[in-house]
């Protein structure tokens, strides 16, 4: 009878190990863990650490993140979906996380050419760490491109009564002030004032407007 | 037109195609300008009459019209650059 009983204690407790197997509980005495890192069992459907080893007891368990040898290869769990992949170390190529779309990609460290993050359209881009040119950022249009220098503020010349120093102030007689500066501007002819063929052959123009004096001097 | 000599039918001939070449210019700018044409027309107009006149009298202006050979070259008429008359 004692025999049986033990038989009995032996047989359940054998059971309830194996399904405390099954539930993704080692209790110490079951043996060392696969991985040498300190993980803690948090039993199905709860995020784990990663360690080197995936997790193999428990299909609906979440599966380990990091793959072996760090995240020289593109890496997944390939238990549960909404596992997190892993991190490329490094961005000094198109490298990027293809485990899961919703993984941030990686950033390029970076930006002496077109180079783009392309895993995620939400992601940040790189963005030129010159303004030479009309380079810019075309990752993301949202994202800020390229800021040109700021140009130094003008000399101060000293004059501050535009009243009396014209010197420093000629635009306020200027028939085209308001126009950008450094640009030369030709203003439209109107058909009138037209002369005779006699008259426009004395002149040198047909146009009594565009006659005008010559000075042989600079104009004021 | 009345007896006008050579040389004056020249000069209006060269004051109305001087004065169309600046209207030519102003039309570059202002191909719309309904004035503009109009005084051009007028002048081209103005300016094949005084040439006819001058062809008829003198000789053709130019060897592209078709009253430069009928029966002779009348082209080598009229005096050549060194004789003096341009």
């Amino acid at each position: 009878m004692v025999r049986i009983r033990r038989f009995l204690a032996r047989a359940y407790h054998a059971g309830k190990r194996e399904i405390m197997y099954r539930n993704n509980f080692r209790p110490p005495q079951m043996g060392q863990p696969r991985s040498n890192m300190n993980f803690a069992n948090r039993g199905c459907g709860m995020q784990r650490p990663c360690p080197a080893q995936g997790n193999e007891c428990c299909e609906s368990a979440p599966c380990c993140v990091q793959p072996r040898g760090g995240c020289d290869e593109p890496g997944r769990s390939e238990c549960c979906e909404p596992a997190p992949c892993c991190e490329p170390q490094c961005c000094e190529s198109e490298r990027r996380n293809e485990c899961c779309t919703s993984a941030p990609c990686c950033e390029p460290q970076c930006c002496e050419s077109e180079r783009r993050n392309e895993c995620c359209t939400s992601a940040p881009c790189c963005e030129p760490q010159c303004c030479e040119s009309e380079r810019r950022n075309e990752c993301c249009t949202s994202a800020p491109c390229c800021v040109r220098p700021v140009p130094l503020p003008a000399p101060d010349c000293g004059c501050r009564d535009e009243e009396l120093d014209e010197g420093c102030f000629p635009s306020k007689h200027d028939p085209v002030s308001g126009m950008a500066l450094a640009m030369a501007y030709v203003p439209w002819q109107d058909y009138r004032n037209v002369c005779s063929e006699e008259e426009a052959w004395c002149r040198g123009t047909i146009f009594a407007q565009l006659d005008l004096d010559f000075m042989a001097r600079r104009c004021n | 037109m009345g007896e006008i000599s050579r040389q004056e039918l020249l000069n209006h001939i060269g004051k109305i195609s001087f004065s169309m070449d600046d209207l030519r210019i102003f039309l570059d700018t202002h191909p719309n300008c309904s004035e503009a044409l109009v005084r051009f027309n007028e002048l081209a107009k103005k300016r094949d009459e005084h040439i006819h006149k001058f062809e008829k009298l003198y000789g053709p202006m130019d060897f592209y019209n078709n009253n430069v050979c009928d029966e002779h070259w009348r082209w080598v008429d009229a005096p050549w650059p060194w004789e003096g008359e341009c």
